[in-house]
């Protein structure tokens, strides 16, 4: 099997080297630089430093303050919108799903080169008030922004767990008496459950990561007071601008047990471990 | 959507297209992205019919290692995989820029669960007709699972046109830089006042994204 070789060895180079020499700066000591070849003492100086820096935990704030406001919007606009799309004739179908997916084909520097029309003080010379430097708007922003962009392929997603369900159900409620929106609520919703749940997740996990639309929009600074700081910038800002490789990884690394805390308190909440196994 | 891009008129549509850096960030992008769409989607496929078909040694290990590696963000492999580049002398090289795409955990474990469900029986019968496993893979596995592959060619092409944070860390000189990278650069103009051409925005947008979207354009509408 010469050719199982191959993919292997590109994992391994690609993915699991770098993940366990990043354990490995994450944990070795600061002093000397970050390409010499001789080997660091191992400590947790990262770390300690880590919690104390105030930035750090701002970034944390604003990351997940952010994937929680998407998340309580994006799957029940998605569902709204899936359920709608159950009414929409099989002919138009083609555009609507290529309309729905564009938006997430779009990257996020396109996306906030495109918004960057309707928020930018010095393209919109006229606008009376300036939102990009205000920061009780930052989070609004970058909400409305990434449901726009998230939101097509959820529904997406969505409407083809609906379509799994048993037309019988939907008749059966319609003779004894369901509206649309009782109809929604009692078959659509307990259906697709699951994949919601799974959907739901995903989402959190992915705006977790948050990093190009800030970038873009705030003209790769913080934005207002750090309001659009992100873990992800961040992590950019120190390891890669300022070279401190060690400190990036070891923010990389509490960032992802954030990321699992978080996901193992939803899957733990929801029951979608429960859900799957029916 | 339309609203936005439809602002650019014909005279900006005509200034990006002339400018050279465009040029040269488009045809950057379109090799990189088709580079690694090509790649990864191959490998992807090599791996998928490995992990699905064939019980080698370590499989169980590998699968393991496969499914840890997609719960972690990409951004706790950077630091290790920028040291690796910095370390092999590829900084500022394309192949660096494209490296970490060319292997795809979730285009393996999708391309895994698509070939588990062709049928053993083609399989053998093509084996007892004297095919090897390569020959196996691509003329009888790949053919069955058309749809599965071009999915995951335009959704890898899609991302490695999107990607901003590696490329831009990787790519030093002007003449490389990627579409992405051009488009992060008209919005810092953008944003620190220099530029105020609306419709230039507009123009740079829908001229920049475009190869994306008729792939994608393309893609919906064949099934």
């Amino acid at each position: 099997m010469l050719f199982v070789f191959l993919p292997v060895v590109l994992f391994g180079t690609v993915l699991v080297y770098p993940l366990l020499r990043g354990t490995y700066l994450a944990f070795s000591s600061p002093h000397g630089e970050s390409f010499s070849p001789n080997p660091d003492r191992l400590s947790l100086i990262n770390f300690q430093f880590l919690f104390s820096d105030r930035l750090f935990w701002l970034a944390a704030a604003n990351t997940f303050g952010f994937a929680l406001l998407v998340s309580l919007f994006q799957i029940p606009l998605a569902l709204i919108l899936a359920f709608m799309l159950r009414s929409i004739r099989p002919a138009v179908m083609p555009f609507v799903r290529t309309a729905l997916l564009s938006t997430h084909l779009v990257g996020g520097v396109f996306v906030g080169l495109m918004f960057l029309q309707i928020v930018s003080p010095s393209v919109r010379a006229g606008a009376s008030f300036d939102v990009l430097s205000d920061p009780r708007f930052t989070l609004l922003i970058l909400c409305t922004i990434t449901l726009w962009t998230t939101v097509g392929i959820t529904a997406l997603h969505l409407q083809s767990a609906m379509r799994s369900i048993d037309p019988t159900l939907y008749d059966s409620a319609r003779i004894d008496g369901a509206s649309g929106t009782r109809q929604f609520w009692h078959v659509t919703l307990p259906a697709v459950r699951g994949t919601a749940c799974a959907l739901w997740l995903a989402g959190i996990i992915a705006s977790a990561q948050l990093f190009e639309l800030p970038f873009v929009l705030y003209g790769q600074t913080a934005g207002p007071r750090g309001s659009a700081l992100t873990l992800v910038m961040y992590l950019f800002q120190t390891g890669f601008a300022s070279g401190d490789l060690r400190y990036a990884a070891a923010i990389a690394w509490v960032m992802m047990l954030l990321l699992l805390v978080v996901s193992v308190a939803f899957v733990r909440v929801s029951g979608l471990a429960r859900t799957q196994t029916n | 959507m339309l609203w936005l891009i439809g602002r650019a008129d014909v005279a900006s549509l005509k200034r990006v297209l002339l400018d050279s850096s465009w040029r040269d960030a488009i045809v950057n992008s379109i090799f990189l992205a088709s580079i690694q769409a090509v790649v990864s989607t191959l490998l992807a496929g090599m791996m998928g019919f490995a992990m699905a078909k064939h019980d080698f040694f370590g499989r169980k290990i590998v699968l393991m290692g496969l499914v840890f590696t997609m719960l972690v963000p990409a951004q706790l492999l950077m630091p290790g995989a920028f040291e690796m580049v910095m370390k092999t002398g590829l900084f500022d090289t394309r192949l660096a820029a494209i490296f970490p795409g060319l292997f795809s955990v979730f285009g393996s474990l999708l391309m895994m669960q698509a070939i588990a469900r062709v049928p053993d029986e083609t399989l053998h019968a093509a084996r007892l007709d004297g095919c090897n496993e390569l020959r196996v893979w691509w003329d009888i596995v790949m053919p069955q699972i058309i749809p599965t592959t071009t999915t995951l060619a335009v959704l890898s092409f899609a991302a490695a046109w999107n990607a901003l944070l590696w490329p831009s860390l990787i790519l030093a000189s002007e003449s490389k830089a990627t579409a992405a990278m051009w488009a992060a650069n008209v919005a810092f103009n953008a944003s620190s006042g220099e530029l105020s051409d609306t419709s230039f925005i507009a123009a740079a947008v829908l001229l920049t994204m475009s190869p994306v979207l008729l792939l994608g354009l393309l893609h919906t509408n064949d099934d």
